[in-house]
């Protein structure tokens, strides 16, 4: 998971939990306007930052509490109870979410339908608030009929529009087992200016069975015609199921309906009425070549009718549907027959004639053909009536069953069909039809009549958006499948904030911890030497090691907790660049990359100004001018790339530009003119060494005082910085083509390794970072030119000072029994120093403390610490000791 | 990428974005008589569908990709 996730889910759990807060305050007062205002600023904060990653349901839901709240806090509706409960809920449904992404684990959710529903129900529910209350109060039982009206049968409408030959296609599809919904998409007027492109979303679809693209509204003369203004509406059917397509349009479900395919609702006749067709007669055989499962004369029948008829005709259409029906599901029965009533309906013969026809003593409102699935059911009932035992009765049973199941499952009557399989076995068993219809009778026949209601309300599962959000406003209180109560979870919070002074603390005392440690080889050796006891030394020294182990694991937790990614100084360059490429005139592309690299805190604050600084001078002194640029051949935006990344236990971070780049010469002169340099070594200096003069104290290149760089603050200021904080920073430049700095950084700086030296009967210590080699050197190498001393190391010449020296001490370093002195070479930028001292000792971990009050103006000193056998060592700090 | 135009036709190449949508209908109103080459355009914005419906131009070449010329072809009611 990544980082932004973690803190985005952190912190929305807090936000939730002080929405919830907020809320029950607000009962108690509920005109508190500020208490009001903190709501809305929190549900707002809560929204923009789940815009930040692929939530696109969250950020629904948000969306709609965020219109309430604004509304709640312009007055325009007042606060009550069941506003509360509607904010509650869909926090519940956004803490709800909050844990599946962390169970997930990643930084987007799969597409699910019912989520995407409850979504919509949420979010209807929340704006239905808004209108209820704007308008009529609290009274307000908004019309549910009107959002009814969205069914199927608006559904099939539209599918009846579709050409016979695209539904018999999709039609096959489905047979074959690949799901087909039906998609109609009318994008919103202004889509264009939310960066949509429907027709984008469109083709990334697979090839649709069937397409048409119309205008919401006849388009006007191209003269007038606004191309962004949206007009188009899509629909087609697609070879996908409704899960799939649901997950496609997740982002816009309020601008598609959609739905998917049954058989049943593509085999829908159309075509010219038609009167002078024998069809009676053909009905009456079909009907019973139905129902005694002679498929052979159904198909015979139905294709002489078919020669007879014109082919535009309905009757033509349904009979072609028929065959199609015959030939891929023989079994399905009630569609065979939905087909012949509606041959039967398009001929103008009345039911009761029909009912004549068929062998049937069921009462009329059984045999309604406007209520097929009654009609089915009756059907049903009339075969199993029959009491022949023709050859193919098991056959005849089994389709009964799955007509039965299918009708049942249609009108959702699931737990009706429990009995079936038993009823269907007995049947088969005994081979006569009773079973069935003693079970029929007692299960089916008393719903029939429901099954006209049932009929009425749609099938949820199958239309997006599910019908009716209209009752949930008002019964607000009833909790929904997604209603977990946050309660109810008792997922607990994986992170917690801390106080920054606390951290400090505890590193503090795993500060002193250390130093208590290191007391203990003091002890041994005291044990020892002192008290000659061998055995006890032995001892203390193994308990050393152990606790020198946990004091390192604890040193490291430590660490861990105070380790920041730099993208805490990076996230406020964007802007910053922005802003200065603005005022300046040049156009600035910035790269960030390795935002996610970590270092200490302190390391990564005392970076900011360092950076800054930088940046500037890039975008100031290095970045040409579009002009400029376009004239030299280079793109006219400038790229500016800050990195960052981890290299062993430090942290490198580059600031990189393609600009003029330093010409070196130019530094050369100016250093020169400023008297920074003098004429020797203008001669002497290589290329690499000018360009480093601009980290001079005194130096600015800039020809101009600007506004923003060149105002005294030197590239000086910024190296002293990141020496600081032990810091190194380089610099190549290649003129024409660009500048890079590297900055070099300690990953954490709490703990410091320093060798413990010894001068004129002092301990110091030196940081182990600037110590290159320690090496004994006989007086006899060392060289005096002229008033420098100098030695030869490894074919190298290396100044030599003396410790002494450095410090004011008036006394000379002391050489051991060989007459050879202690040099500790330490490395000062690039070039190598050699300082004598009289002994160099073990060295230690410390806890360094810069020298504060009266002793802070002392220079040449980085801090003191604290030994382990409580003296106080004063750690060098040899840059400002020269 | 874009649009070239050659005489009274227009070719349309690669992607056609949400900015052309006004040259295309420009260049459409001041040229009532041009074709339109789709033969090498990969997608088009819808805003740019929209033009081409309200004002059909002749298409000399339909899409490569078989996908966006059926839908283009569809959405213009010229199918065969």
């Amino acid at each position: 998971m990544n980082p932004l996730l973690d803190q985005f889910i952190s912190e929305s759990r807090d936000t939730i939990q002080s929405i919830g807060e907020r809320l029950l305050q607000l009962e108690n007062a509920p005109a508190d306007h500020e208490l009001m205002n903190e709501l809305f600023r929190l549900v707002h904060t809560l929204k923009g930052n789940s815009g930040l990653f692929d939530f696109p349901e969250m950020t629904r839901v948000l969306h709609g509490a965020e219109d309430l709240m604004d509304a709640v806090r312009d007055s325009r509706i007042g606060y009550s109870q069941s506003l509360a409960d509607q904010l509650l809920e869909a926090m519940d449904f956004i803490s709800a979410l909050l844990d599946e992404i962390l169970d997930g684990g990643d930084a987007s959710l799969p597409a699910d339908t019912e989520r995407t529903a409850a979504a919509m129900v949420l979010t209807d529910s929340l704006r239905q608030l808004i209108t209820a209350q704007a308008t009529q109060e609290d009274t307000a039982t908004p019309a549910p009929e009107t959002l009814l009206a969205r069914d199927p049968a608006m559904a099939s409408c539209a599918e009846a529009q579709i050409p016979e030959a695209a539904r018999m296609e999709a039609y096959r599809q489905i047979i074959q087992g690949q799901a087909c919904s039906w998609m109609s998409y009318q994008p919103e007027e202004d889509c264009f200016f939310k960066g949509e492109d429907p027709f984008y979303q469109i083709t990334q679809l697979p090839a649709p069975l069937w397409r048409r693209v119309t205008a919401r509204e006849p388009w006007p003369a191209p003269e007038t015609l606004d191309a962004y203004r949206c007009l188009l509406h899509f629909e087609s059917i697609v070879p996908m199921d409704l899960q799939g397509l649901t997950g496609h349009f997740r982002y816009i479900p309020d601008q598609v309906q959609l739905s998917s395919l049954s058989p049943a609702a593509l085999a829908i006749p159309t075509g010219d009425a038609h009167d002078s067709i024998p069809a009676a007669e053909y009905l009456q055989t079909a009907t019973e070549h139905l129902q005694s499962g002679d498929h052979e004369g159904l198909i015979q029948a139905s294709r002489l009718l078919l020669e007879l008829s014109s082919p535009k005709l309905r009757v033509a259409s349904a009979l072609r549907w028929l065959l199609l029906v015959m030939e891929t599901r023989p079994d399905d029965v009630p569609l065979q027959q939905q087909l012949l009533d509606d041959i039967r309906h398009g001929a103008g013969i009345d039911t009761d004639a029909a009912n004549a026809a068929a062998p049937s003593s069921l009462a009329p409102n059984m045999r309604d053909m406007s209520d097929p699935i009654a009609g089915i059911i009756a059907t049903q009932a009339e075969i199993l009536a029959l009491t022949d035992v023709p050859p193919w009765l098991p056959g005849r049973l089994r389709a009964i069953a799955a007509s039965l199941r299918a009708a049942f499952t249609h009108v959702g009557q699931l737990t009706l069909i429990e009995g079936l399989d038993e009823a269907l076995q007995a049947a088969l068993e005994r081979n006569q039809s009773t079973p069935l219809a003693r079970w029929l009778a007692d299960q089916a026949l008393p719903s029939a009549a429901e099954a006209n209601t049932v009929l009425a309300a749609p099938p949820i599962a199958a239309t997006v958006p599910p019908a009716a959000p209209s009752d949930t406003a008002t019964s607000a209180g009833e909790t929904r499948k997604f209603g977990r109560r946050m309660e109810d979870a008792h997922a607990g919070p994986s992170a917690i904030k801390v106080d920054q002074a606390k951290i400090d603390r505890l590193m503090n005392l795993i500060g002193e911890m250390i130093v208590a440690k290191n007391a203990l080889p003091y002890l041994a050796a005291r044990a020892e030497n002192v008290f000659g006891v061998r055995e006890l030394s032995r001892e203390i020294r193994g308990q050393y090691s152990t606790l020198n182990r946990i004091a390192d694991e604890m040193q490291d937790a430590i660490m861990q907790v105070r380790l920041l990614p730099v993208s805490f100084v990076f996230q406020r360059f964007p802007r910053l660049v922005r802003d200065t490429a603005h005022k300046l005139g040049k156009e600035v592309r910035l790269i960030l990359e390795g935002e996610e690299t970590e270092a200490d805190k302190n390391v990564i604050e005392s970076l900011a100004d360092p950076l800054v600084h930088i940046i500037r001078n890039s975008l100031d002194h290095g970045l040409e001018t579009p002009e400029e640029r376009r004239a030299a051949g280079k793109p006219a935006a400038g790229r500016l790339t800050i990195r960052a990344r981890s290299e062993s236990d430090r942290v490198v971070i580059e600031i990189a530009d393609d600009g003029r780049g330093i010409d070196p010469t130019v530094i050369r002169r100016k250093a020169y003119e400023k008297g920074i340099i003098d004429e020797q070594t203008l001669e002497r200096l290589t290329d690499q060494e000018a360009l480093n003069l601009i980290f001079a104290p005194g130096f600015s290149t800039a020809g101009q005082v600007s506004d923003l760089s060149g105002r005294g603050v030197g590239m000086d200021v910024v190296r002293t910085a990141v020496a600081r904080v032990n810091g190194s920073i380089d610099l190549k430049s290649q003129p024409g083509e660009g500048t890079r700095l590297r900055l070099s950084l300690p990953l954490s700086m709490a703990v410091t390794n320093v060798m413990v030296i010894v001068s004129a009967g002092q301990r110091f210590g030196v940081a182990m970072d600037a110590v290159a080699e320690t090496v004994q050197i006989a007086q006899t190498n060392i060289q005096r030119i002229k008033h420098q001393t100098a030695t030869v190391l490894r074919d190298r010449v290396v100044p030599l000072v003396t410790l002494n020296d450095l410090l004011g001490l008036d006394e000379a370093q002391v050489p051991n029994e060989d007459g050879e002195l202690a040099v500790v070479v330490v490395r000062i930028e690039n070039d190598f120093l050699g300082i004598i001292v009289d002994d160099c000792r073990e060295t230690v971990d410390i806890i360094l403390k810069p020298l504060a009050g009266f002793l802070g103006n002392l220079q040449g000193y980085a801090g003191s610490a604290l030994l382990g056998d409580g003296s106080v060592l004063l750690v060098l700090n040899p840059r400002e000791l020269l | 990428m874009g649009i070239e135009i050659h005489d009274d036709t227009l070719r349309i190449s690669d992607i056609l974005g949400v900015e052309d949508a006004e040259i295309l209908l420009e260049w459409l109103l001041k040229n009532p008589g041009g074709a339109v080459d789709l033969a090498e355009c990969t997608h088009l914005h819808a805003a740019n569908l929209q033009v081409l419906m309200a004002s059909p131009p002749r298409i000399t070449n339909w899409p490569d990709d078989a996908l966006l010329a059926d839908w283009l072809k569809h959405a213009l009611n010229q199918e065969e």
